[in-house]
């Protein structure tokens, strides 16, 4: 249906509460690309990242009729998203301990290529650079608009590691991007 | 390297001190995701840390472009078909039907019924097709167990910018109380419309408002 598709998110969330899978579709086309591309830059893998957003779509679909503020879908959608990858991120470390060890990952990135701007291109180079637990306390607090202690929470970390740590990858992030700013 | 360039900034990363001002960076950090409140005069009246403040908002701000691209960039397909499939059959599982809607009859060992998601359902397709309308959510309120029972309809719907909202709900009521009394066996006390959005009439659809705009201004020429 044409006019669904560019409905307004809140309207899309309404109907999709009320059961209308059309609308949930919409939806899905609309968030999933950004919240895949979130959930890859937090695990750096493509098909873990495929598995989070499916889990988390799932169980916003359970949850929508729980939604407070459904034109703050999107936000609601990343909270989902932000939940389930930390929670595979808490069980990778305890199945396998030397993933606590911060390693710089994966270098490059596939999708470099796409992004439109060089300044976009040097900032994806920089996220890359930065240890594991900070690149994922920073796409915590800046994409997924996180608190400290929620970070915390999900993360098993205290908060002042938190604290700490943002403001390392954010030192990190200033300098990388010097050029830029 | 840049490094060298921003002397400020980037030399020796300003963990220390920030223009005199007796915060690190961290501190800076904290204040930043606080909202800036309580407010301090320190930091606000420090240039140099104001224009830290800046700059971390600023990088912020373009991780969020930087996902933002990411997403608009990546084919559809490549991040729908298989996972939106998957997600789809699974919720598909997980309908929404709500309580029964016994049909009255006269066999008392055979009831016939209808969902109440089904008749959400109804109410949806029939409110889409009055031009310009979308319907949101919908309820039911009144005991669906006794049929005859007069039960209150309520539905909120968005109209499109330039359709006349008094006509469009009234539409919706009528061609509702119609579909329901035809489809259902619901006793329709009241239909409440509530309308609780006008949306922009989308980028590539003109609504009927700008086209006769369109049309007049032909005229007049």
């Amino acid at each position: 249906m044409a006019a669904l598709d560019s409905a307004p998110d809140a309207l899309l969330a309404q109907r999709a509460a009320d059961g209308d899978e059309v609308a949930f579709a919409v939806i899905m086309r609309r968030h999933g690309p950004y919240l895949k591309a979130f959930a890859t830059r937090l695990l750096r893998s493509n098909s873990d990242a495929d598995d989070v957003v499916q889990e988390a779509f799932i169980q916003a679909w359970r949850r929508l009729p729980d939604l407070q503020d459904p034109a703050a879908l999107r936000a609601w959608l990343t909270t989902m998203v932000s939940r389930k990858t930390t929670d595979r991120i808490r069980s990778r470390k305890q199945s396998d301990p030397l993933e606590d060890i911060e390693i710089p990952d994966l270098a490059g990135d596939p999708e470099d290529h796409a992004l439109g701007s060089d300044k976009m291109r040097a900032l994806a180079r920089v996220l890359d650079t930065l240890p594991r637990d900070q690149r994922q306390i920073w796409l915590l607090r800046e994409v997924a608009g996180h608190s400290y202690t929620e970070i915390a929470e999900r993360l098993d970390m205290p908060v002042p590691t938190i604290r700490g740590r943002l403001a390392r990858a954010r030192a990190h992030v200033l300098d990388g991007m010097s050029e830029w700013r | 390297m840049a490094v060298t360039m921003n002397e400020n900034i980037t030399d020796g990363l300003p963990e220390d001190d920030i223009g005199g001002s007796g915060y690190t960076l961290d501190d800076l950090s904290a204040y930043l995701d606080a909202g800036r409140t309580p407010y301090d005069p320190v930091i606000e009246h420090n240039a140099e840390c104001r224009s830290v403040l800046a700059s971390l908002e600023q990088v912020g701000r373009w991780s969020r472009e930087l996902l933002a691209g990411e997403a608009e960039t990546a084919p559809v397909e490549a991040a729908g078909a298989g996972w939106m499939d998957g997600v789809l059959g699974a919720i598909a599982r997980e309908v929404r039907s709500g309580r029964d809607i016994a049909y009255p009859g006269p066999d008392l060992r055979t009831t016939l019924s209808i969902t109440e998601g089904a008749v959400r359902s109804l109410i949806r397709a029939t409110g889409d097709e009055v031009p310009g309308v979308l319907v949101g959510r919908s309820r039911i309120d009144g005991p669906l167990d006794a049929p005859g029972e007069p039960v209150t309809v309520t539905v909120t719907i968005s109209v499109r910018f330039g359709y006349a909202l008094q006509d469009a709900s009234d539409a919706v009521r009528t061609s509702i109380a119609e579909t329901l009394a035809r489809h259902t066996p619901l006793a329709i006390a009241a239909i409440d419309v509530v309308v609780d959005d006008i949306r922009d009439s989308g980028d590539e659809e003109l609504g009927p408002l700008a086209s006769r705009v369109a049309d007049a201004g032909g005229d007049a020429r």
